[in-house]
């Protein structure tokens, strides 16, 4: 088959190489693992979305599912069979001491359904497990020994069910035969949701910290403070020939200033010692931006960094007391650049920095309603962004935070 | 590094795969200059090109475990590199995806012998001076040899626009080519 010209210049040009300058390779190399780097970030954020939408499932399950305590009617059936069904074949012996009843037995060991929940026994009822030496003598004892089980059935409950009161159940087994009356029947059968709301303002430190990261002194003539806005060149005593001098080469130097931060968060109560801690956090980085040229002029320039943070934390209650509260958690927690200037030039920041933190928070409950809290936490920065901010230097900082929270 | 150097494609894939430094090293030693030359031709502009084909090849590295020995890796990395040239491209929508109608006027084309002449870098550069649509699909048809089917798919148009830009495109690198070989009297 004839070629076209095409063909031919398809061919030519099929086999070219184009020569690549020499640093191309390690070129290629920062890229590379610029590119790793951003990978993981992704994966630590998938991590922590995963982890997050688990929680709130976990969360979600935990609500809907019906309570461990059984309901009193469920108790009652259960406790209180048909008298001839009492004696079952696999039973547990409980040996009940004169002083808990104060119906007339005498001090034997007795034989209850092994369906009672012996969950926590109290001291003065001791558990044997002979079934042998068991025997139900008569129908009238059989009766005494219900009425008994009852009040030891209260008891049980009383220590399972009540352990976060730990208020002793007192009933007078004459009043009622069945026990009903203890068991008030709107008692929730479901866990509440509990949900709180802190407002904070927090300051931030590095436990390496080196405020100034570099020795500002100007080599010559006077130099700007730092708090001045206004981008300000200083030229040496020969504005000439520093003139003449090439300004393409700089090198930066940064003093960051301690962020501020202030945000609300909600915490989302678990259970009565598990809860997620979220929110929105603004964080402010200020920092001094010396560019020293290669004719030893320099400028100097304000920089503002304005993020805003969504956390997700795991807060675990480690002492739970009616008016102070001790709790430990971590998460972690998504930041995003909304404005940044420098020298009020805009500056833009595409991408969302992530970081680990570990908490440690001391409430104190001023009224039920309404906590003060303080909040030390330690965080990590799983990446640190194009703009140099403080937190880019310190992958570690220690913020201690502190505000209101109001619970519901 | 001597035997890696002698290694084969699937050798050096399945090294590079596993991480080794040396293997991708070795990889970006035997394609990147043919990679960078091939960038060039689609996008024109030489620093553009040299990063697209970074990109190219850290997205080799990360997926060379996929190559599968049914053509040369040097073949597999090509398509990488078109594939990442032209989403690159549509993304930036430098592309004037329409039909053209075709003109009356016929160019002569010019003759292999002729064409056959003219240095690799003058055709690089004829073949960069046409408008980027046609360029792609001169590139697409005439060197990659893909047919005006897989173009369709690719850039997501009518394969009869893909023929009529091709022909567009031949029309201007004829004119081009024949310019050439009348400047230079060959």
């Amino acid at each position: 088959m004839m070629e076209d010209w095409t063909d031919i210049i398809g061919e030519e040009l099929e086999s070219i190489e184009e020569p690549l300058p020499a640093d191309d390779w390690s070129v290629l190399q920062r890229k590379y693992a610029a590119s790793r780097k951003k990978k993981r970030a992704a994966l630590f954020a998938w991590a922590g979305g995963i982890t997050s939408v688990a929680a709130a499932i976990a969360l979600v399950l935990l609500l809907i599912r019906p309570s461990d305590v059984p309901s009193n009617d469920d108790i009652v059936a259960e406790q209180h069979p048909p008298i001839e069904e009492v004696v079952p074949t696999d039973t547990v012996s409980i040996d009940t001491p004169s002083d808990t009843s104060d119906t007339v037995i005498p001090k034997k060991k007795i034989q209850i359904p092994a369906s009672v929940n012996v969950v926590k026994p109290s001291d003065d009822i001791l558990i044997a497990q002979d079934n042998a030496e068991e025997q139900v003598p008569e129908e009238e004892e059989i009766f005494e020994v219900v009425k008994d089980t009852v009040s030891i059935t209260e008891r049980l409950l009383a220590d399972a069910g009540n352990t976060n009161d730990k208020k002793e159940v007192t009933k007078d087994n004459q009043t009622d035969y069945w026990g009903l009356d203890d068991f008030p029947d709107d008692e929730p059968k479901r866990k509440r949701i509990k949900v709180s709301v802190g407002l904070s303002g927090s300051a931030s430190a590095s436990p390496i910290i080196k405020m100034y990261d570099v020795n500002l002194e100007p080599p010559q003539g006077d130099m700007t403070g730092p708090g001045q806005k206004d981008s300000t060149e200083v030229e040496t005593p020969e504005p000439a020939r520093a003139l003449m001098r090439s300004k393409s080469s700089y090198t930066e130097k940064y003093r960051h200033e301690i962020p501020k931060s202030f945000g609300v968060s909600a915490r989302l109560h678990i259970t009565d010692r598990l809860s997620i801690n979220t929110g929105l956090n603004y964080t402010r980085y200020a920092s001094d931006r010396t560019r020293i040229f290669s004719d030893y002029t320099y400028q100097n320039d304000r920089q503002y960094v304005h993020y805003l943070g969504i956390p997700v934390r795991l807060d675990w209650m480690i002492v739970n007391r009616k008016h102070f509260n001790f709790y430990l958690g971590a998460g972690i927690q998504a930041d995003k650049c909304i404005y940044a200037t420098v020298g009020g030039e805009r500056l833009h920041e595409k991408e969302v920095l992530f970081g680990l933190n570990g908490a440690m928070g001391l409430q104190f409950n001023i009224v039920p309603m309404v906590g003060l809290y303080f909040e030390p936490d330690i965080s990590y920065s799983l990446n640190e962004g194009s703009i140099q901010t403080y937190r880019s230097r310190e992958p570690f900082v220690v913020t201690v935070r502190g505000g209101l929270r109001f619970n519901f | 590094m001597a035997e890696i150097i002698k290694i084969e494609d699937i050798e050096l894939a399945k090294l590079c795969a596993r991480g080794d430094d040396k293997a991708r090293k070795e990889l970006y030693t035997r394609y990147a200059a043919y990679l960078y030359a091939l960038c060039i031709r689609y996008v024109g502009d030489k620093e553009l090109a040299r990063d697209l084909m970074h990109d190219a090849i850290i997205k080799i590295f990360d997926t060379v475990g996929k190559y599968k020995p049914t053509g040369s890796l040097k073949s597999w990395c090509a398509r990488v590199t078109v594939n990442m040239v032209i989403d690159h491209l549509r993304k930036s929508r430098r592309m004037d995806l329409v039909p053209l109608e075709h003109t009356q006027e016929k160019i002569p084309e010019p003759q292999n012998e002729e064409v056959a002449k003219i240095p690799k870098a003058e055709l690089m550069r004829m073949v960069g001076e046409l408008p980027e649509t046609k360029r792609v699909i001169f590139n697409l048809f005439c060197v990659e040899g893909y047919s005006h089917k897989d173009i369709a798919q690719m850039l997501d148009i009518k394969e009869k626009t893909s023929s009529s830009l091709l022909f567009k495109a031949r029309e201007q690198l004829a004119k081009n080519v024949r310019d050439y070989i009348r400047k230079n009297g060959l």
